[in-house]
């Protein structure tokens, strides 16, 4: 079965999620008060690196997610996206579909899932292990359950 | 009806689903760390699937002569494979815009429920003006993209336009200026107003850019500079033709998206102390800062 574990496209817009959610409503990255502070590129560098740890585990999240759908899951679709490393330049309607839909809709989830919500961590000021498992379990379920299944009246992705 | 523009309604599936859940902490589980299975999005999906059918069925009412971007995704029953600068663009900004202003609609918001309590269904979906006003705002911004080739205005034209359409969707999210709670019809009135500062602010973000390029030179990020081609005021979005630049195109727009949203979520239309809208020289700190943390985002992906 083919999943998309390893796919570069995936990865990074978990990482664009995660970085616009922690952002989203927060205004952590301007200054609105005081507008006139430009934030420096090195500020950045603790928000990039949150999100690729949350993008490891999303990849984890979806590689077990895939593995329950079993054969229900429309891996050509997935292919479409580019898996074992390298991304698939799209060739053809359902590669395309892929490559428009795919990356948007992980991106959308994982900002959800992180909108306005101060990343936890322990006594010591760490992110906790546990938070970025259950972050990640929450994006895959959805974005697993819209783009494998359907609904009573259809499927709830169209994949051409 | 049968759905026609399938990413579009893909991503208004995944925008209004990501709206409802977004600040809900429904979905996961944090304080457990309990595995969250596709099952228990069921009830979301199957309502955000009506409202994505809901929004497909305005776009079929389009005419390929006045939206030719958007209908130009789809053709012959099947999403169209970009063979040229202006589908690859439209390809890279129209589905996740609607993705994210699909999102701000929702954002904050729930699962809305009828008089009985269920979740909404397509029909109580186009009675609620819900879907037309995103569709009426969606359109308001296709109509008044940067358009690739001589005459272009900005540089790096699939991320000014998606910055265009995410600081559209920030300044309606959580804020349900819109869409009273009530599903009152949308006033596309102040649509303009909308348009002209979000296109002041994506000018702003590719000078930002242009200048980062000129000033890092050979350390400017080579997948940001690899999405265009062309030369002062005719430049092109590429048509890709290696993983490099599909990874680029599949990837960098939707990231710009995500972090200008995230500026301008629940802050409405900046003003300046006049009260007038935001216009260009308004935004450069903005800017400024959009730029810097893409800039660190796009040094640090997979570009395979």
């Amino acid at each position: 079965m083919t999943t998309p574990t390893n796919s570069p496209v995936m990865n990074n817009a978990a990482m664009a999620g995660c970085l616009g959610g922690m952002a989203s409503g927060r205004q952590t990255i301007l200054s609105v008060v005081d507008p006139g502070d430009l934030v420096q590129p090195a500020d950045f560098a603790s928000a990039v690196a949150v999100a690729e740890t949350f993008a490891v585990e999303e990849q984890v999240a979806l590689g077990a997610s895939f593995a329950e759908e079993g054969p229900s899951a429309p891996g050509a679709y997935f292919t479409g996206l580019g898996n074992s490393g390298t991304t698939t330049v799209a060739a053809s309607a359902e590669e395309e579909n892929a490559q428009q839909s795919l990356p948007a809709a992980m991106m959308l989830f994982a900002m959800a899932s992180f909108d306005n919500q101060p990343v936890p961590s322990n006594a010591n000021g760490q992110i906790t292990e546990d938070y970025f498992e259950a972050q990640a379990n929450g994006v895959s379920a959805p974005f697993v359950n819209a783009t494998f299944n359907a609904s009573a009246t259809g499927p709830y992705f169209y994949t051409l | 009806m049968t759905v026609h523009y399938f990413s579009l309604y893909n991503c208004a599936l995944a925008g209004a689903a990501a709206g409802m859940s977004s600040q809900k902490q429904a979905l996961t589980e944090i304080n457990t760390g309990d595995p969250v299975t596709p099952a228990d999005s069921d009830t979301l999906l199957t309502t955000c699937a009506a409202y994505a059918t809901e929004v497909d069925a305005l776009l079929q009412t389009l005419t390929p002569s006045t939206a030719t971007n958007v209908t130009g995704l789809v053709n012959d029953g099947a999403t169209v494979v970009p063979a040229s600068a202006a589908t690859s663009d439209a390809a890279a900004y129209l589905p996740v815009v609607m993705g994210l202003m699909s999102k701000s609609t929702f954002d904050g918001r729930g699962i809305p429920t009828d008089a009985a309590g269920d979740p909404y269904d397509q029909a109580d979906w186009a009675d609620s003006g819900i879907p037309n006003g995103v569709v009426a705002y969606f359109l308001a911004f296709s109509e008044n993209v940067f358009v690739d080739g001589a005459g272009s205005i900005v540089k790096f034209l699939p991320l000014a336009n998606v910055a265009m359409g995410a600081a559209m969707a920030g300044m309606i999210s959580y804020r349900q200026e819109l869409y009273g709670p009530t599903g009152a019809a949308l006033t596309p009135a102040s649509f303009p107003v909308q348009v002209a500062t979000s296109k002041a602010f994506a000018t702003q973000v590719d000078a930002s850019l242009q200048a980062q390029q000129l000033a890092l030179g050979g350390s400017f990020p080579a997948n940001i500079a690899s999405l265009v081609t062309g030369s002062s005021d005719d430049y092109s979005t590429i048509v890709p033709s290696t993983s490099a630049n599909q990874n680029a195109l599949s990837t960098l727009p939707v990231a710009i998206g995500a972090i200008t949203k995230a500026i301008f979520d629940n802050r409405g239309v900046p003003t300046d102390a006049a009260g007038d809208p935001y216009d260009q020289a308004d935004y450069t700190d903005i800017a400024n800062a959009v730029v810097a943390q893409f800039l660190e985002y796009a040094a640090n992906i997979s570009n395979a």
